[in-house]
């Protein structure tokens, strides 16, 4: 396989099918190697407060000897680093009792996935990320006189490269790449200050604005002045594409097939049962390319697809990697690892729900409510095995479908199926944060507490 | 799994690496490389579903000049790697071309006290620890659905040195154990964590045996199912030593973190020196206890573990500094430079952070409150430094009704303000409880510890549904 820009797809596809060669009798391996490059500028008082490039690349191999499963990683990719490695992940093997239903997937039919590698951040010159992330900063204090500073002004970019290969005759590969950019802005009012955090995400450099998210975390920061901490009582709150992904963490978690199967998530027991209003559709898509962790197979070789996961407001499916889904009679193909020193589990991949309309609709939806722009706290308030949700917030009073008075010190709370429930929009507003894409929703009715 | 010393680059290749980084040109260069061998053994559902090791090295180059830093990283230690690393870091700067560098500050440290060391326990040994924690909870109630136990050990070598003179070499090993058990009835669904740690071996396992472990987080889980939905609104609250601990990490130990100082992004940066708090309120960080699960011998620029008074008698006193925000700001070294591994650049971070114990009986704490909620563990929480605002997650809670605890509460959290907060501190208990974690900032995870007495705050935010 020939280089893709910057980035030898070839390279590890050969580190893994060199573990996997080695290979004894009586046992299958499967080898994970992954190689990434980084660039990552912070900016601060108009200078780079640090400047971050480097690569890194390691292979994590699991070895079966019937259903026992051991795993190893390494970042010597040398062939005695490689041997040391499959040593290790027999070791292991040799050490555990049976795992029922491990198994090391067949191959199969990859389709390509087009879009996920468009533009080599590697032709993207120093100098150029240096001034995107200035021109964040400079956009941010610019946007509003109350803006005193700016926390942190980020570019980032990554290429990555996952090759995979086994025994069972797997062996693929693919490139992917994204831009992102991020401010958080302070704003001050004598005593008071604000905050404010805005954030892009693109395949494609041309997609982002650093000037909007700079302008964007700024306001943001300016209007927060002034809050008070809100009466407590029920009522409409609306969440902004990134306080919704607070929700939507919540829901790949409780509808993760590991997480179901371990009793574990309220929505366990539930398939078949209507859990949202009748036009209510989420969806996990492993290909959609704005996704950043869109790729054409899943992190144990499995073609990745659309899957339905609430359709008519009805709980359709979960998300399963080859040993959930032998348990439990479904689908594999959302398996997922962090990078190649961790185990293949269970995980989203391009998670959100179905739009309903416009984002402007969303305020005259709620009326009388609450606006959320930040969540404080969520993997701390938010219980997928209880279905508890309570999370400290900030933003706005609704008055009249009209932006109002800021709030702070306050939290929004309400059992996750009550929630699901009463989900009444999804705006068209999508923006991924990792693999779950956030857009304004609008939950009828929670408990707001303050004073 | 001791990756050996020798897998470390040597000092000739560490000075031709600084060199090559510009050292003369910058304010100060520096190396740090590491190797680190991982295990991981987790229970759940009755099966070992992960036996999982590995191994990694690395090296970062970073160059400094005034506030501005410049790294770059390599997954190789081989001097091709090293020197090309230090070439991307030194980005437009030239060489110095061989200038000689003197490490007058040599040192080499190890505060883990290892008694068993992990490669000469068999793995089965831990296999067993694990079937004894899952069958002793399952046993304890017929409501435990469910039950996850991980060991997971680490062993980290770590060489840094840099253009200032200082060449340190640390050994850190460290192991932790955590519980995760679920009990249901009635559709009703709940959890209980507990874990331990120590900077050490698998004494651990010996020490912590797994049916005490696993029995405190089955308890907790058994406890919740009677709970009923927390309230809303502001009232008093007693937090136990652990809650109290995890509290004081996030309101008040992250806003004396000097990065966040320096860019005017903390609450506390104006309150420095002012009293803030209750007088029975001391409270530190200590990177150099010994054992301890959050410690070192050195922070991971060299510079030797200290304890750090963070409020003194309620006075917001001295900052967690690392070099970089030391020079920028005047302040000392407080050996808070702390990074997740050789991928990330080191900012400063807590390491072992406690309220110390005060005069009050926490009995009597708790029987003088005549209504509130008691928090017996936090979940986590999270901050935003810039405006003193928290949110915590109450994993146990228990309505205080006549100086009592009435009856579990569900799906609460704490909210407020950090010096408000404490300056509602109103009693601090002769206990102290310390728990090992593991702290988030920018992206990087590290161990920490947190510990605290029993508190009582006047009034907070209770967030719940009735």
């Amino acid at each position: 396989m020939k280089r893709v820009g910057s980035a030898d797809p070839g390279a590890m596809l050969e580190v893994a099918r060199a573990v996997v060669e080695a290979a004894s009798a009586g046992e299958e391996v499967e080898a994970y190697a992954q190689w990434t490059r980084e660039t990552r500028v912070r900016v601060s008082g108009g200078e780079v407060e640090a400047f971050s490039e480097a690569s890194a690349g390691g292979v994590g191999v699991r070895v079966f000897r019937g259903a026992r499963v051991g795993f190893s990683f390494t970042t010597d990719l040398s062939p005695g680093g490689l041997k040391g490695c499959l040593d290790e992940a027999r070791g292991m093997a040799r050490a555990v009792p049976d795992l029922p239903d491990a198994f090391l997937p067949g191959r199969q039919e990859i389709r390509p996935l087009e879009g996920i590698f468009q533009e080599d951040p590697a032709e993207v010159g120093r100098e150029r990320k240096v001034a995107i992330a200035l021109e964040i900063e400079r956009a941010a204090l610019g946007s509003a006189p109350e803006v005193v500073a700016v926390e942190e002004a980020l570019y980032a970019d990554q290429v990555e490269v996952v090759a995979m290969a086994s025994t069972r005759g797997l062996s693929a590969s693919y490139v992917r790449s994204w831009y992102s950019v991020s401010c958080s802005a302070m704003a001050r009012r004598g005593e008071e200050t604000g905050t404010g955090f805005a954030y892009g995400l693109a395949r494609s450099l041309g997609e982002l604005s650093a000037e909007a998210v700079g302008a964007g975390a700024g306001g943001r920061a300016a209007r927060s002045l002034g809050a008070v901490k809100p009466p407590t009582r029920r009522l409409p709150v609306v969440f902004d594409p990134l306080a919704s992904v607070a929700l939507l963490s919540a829901l790949a978690e409780a509808l993760s097939g590991e997480v179901v199967e371990k009793g574990r998530s309220f929505l366990a027991g539930r398939l078949g049962e209507a859990v949202g209003p009748s036009w209510l559709y989420l969806l996990d898509d492993g290909r959609d390319p704005a996704s950043p962790l869109a790729a054409p197979f899943d992190d144990e070789g499995v073609p990745t697809r659309s899957v339905p996961l609430i359709s008519g407001g009805r709980l359709l499916s979960f998300l399963h990697n080859s040993a959930t889904a032998r348990r439990a009679g479904a689908a594999a193909g959302n398996a997922r690892r962090r990078g190649f020193r961790g185990i293949p589990r269970v995980g989203a991949r391009g998670f959100r729900f179905s739009p309903t309309g416009p984002k402007e609709k969303a305020l005259r939806e709620a009326a009388e409510g609450v606006y959320v722009t930040e969540v404080l706290g969520a993997h701390s308030g938010i219980n997928p095995a209880s279905g508890d949700f309570s999370v400290g917030v900030r933003g706005f009073l609704v008055e009249a479908g009209e932006l109002g008075q800021p709030v702070r010190e306050a939290t929004v709370a309400s059992p996750l199926m009550e929630m699901l429930g009463g989900i009444c929009f999804v705006g068209d507003d999508l923006v991924y944060l990792g693999p779950l894409g956030g857009s304004t929703l609008v939950v009828a009715e929670m408990t707001l507490a303050g004073v | 799994m001791g990756a050996a010393w020798t897998d470390l680059p040597d000092e000739g290749l560490i000075k031709r690496v600084l060199a090559q980084a510009g050292e003369g040109k910058a304010d100060f260069v520096e190396v740090f490389s590491q190797a680190i061998a991982f295990r991981t053994f987790r229970l759940e559902g009755s099966r070992v579903e992960e036996a999982a090791s590995g191994r990694e090295v690395g090296a970062g180059v970073r160059v400094v000049r005034g506030r501005s830093q410049s790294y770059a990283y390599t997954s190789s230690l081989t001097s091709e790697a090293l020197l090309e690393a230090a070439r991307a870091a030194r980005a437009h700067l030239p060489p110095s071309g061989g200038k000689e560098i003197r490490f007058h500050e040599v040192a080499a440290g190890n505060l883990a006290r290892v008694r068993v060391p992990p490669e000469e326990v068999p793995i089965e040994a831990r296999l067993d620890y694990l079937f004894r924690a899952d069958q002793h909870a399952r046993s304890m109630d017929p409501r435990i659905r469910q039950v996850r136990v991980e060991v997971a050990e680490s062993h980290s070598e770590v060489l840094v040195a840099s253009s200032l003179g200082v060449l340190a070499r640390e050994e850190r090993t460290r192991v932790r154990v955590a519980a995760s058990v679920v009990a249901a009835a009635d559709g009703v669904v709940q959890t209980g964590h507990e874990s331990v740690g120590l900077l050490g071996g698998l004494e651990l396992l010996e020490d912590e045996p797994p049916e005490k472990v696993v029995e405190r987080a089955a308890r907790r889980a058994v406890a919740m199912l009677e709970a009923r939905p927390a309230p809303a609104g502001e009232m008093t609250v007693v937090l136990s030593g652990e809650g109290a601990g995890v509290f004081f990490h996030e309101a008040v130990g992250h806003g004396l973190e000097a990065d966040l100082v320096e860019k005017g992004a903390s609450v506390y940066a104006r309150l420095r020196g002012k009293k803030v708090g209750s007088e029975l309120l001391t409270g530190v960080d200590d990177g150099g206890l010994p054992g301890v699960w959050g410690s070192f011998a050195f922070d991971d620029e060299g510079t030797p573990a200290a304890r750090t008074v963070l409020i003194h008698e309620g006075v917001v006193s001295e900052l967690l500094t690392d070099r970089v925000r030391s020079m920028a700001l005047g302040e000392p070294l407080s050996g808070n430079g702390r990074r997740e591994s050789y991928l990330h650049i080191p900012i400063p971070r807590m390491s072992n952070t406690f309220i110390l114990p005060g005069k009050d009986d926490p009995e009597e704490i708790l029987a003088s409150t005549e209504k509130g909620l008691y928090v017996a563990a936090i979940g986590g929480g999270e901050v935003n430094p810039a405006t003193g605002e928290f949110v915590f997650g109450v994993t146990e809670g228990y309505m205080i009704l006549g100086g009592e605890l009435a009856y579990p509460v569900r799906g609460a959290n704490l909210a407020g303000d950090g010096p408000r907060a404490l300056a509602l501190v109103d009693a601090v208990g002769h206990d102290l409880v310390r728990k090992p974690g593991t702290c988030g900032k920018n992206g990087q995870a590290i161990p920490v510890t947190t510990g605290a007495p029993t508190i009582r705050v006047a009034r907070v935010t209770v967030g719940g549904v009735g």
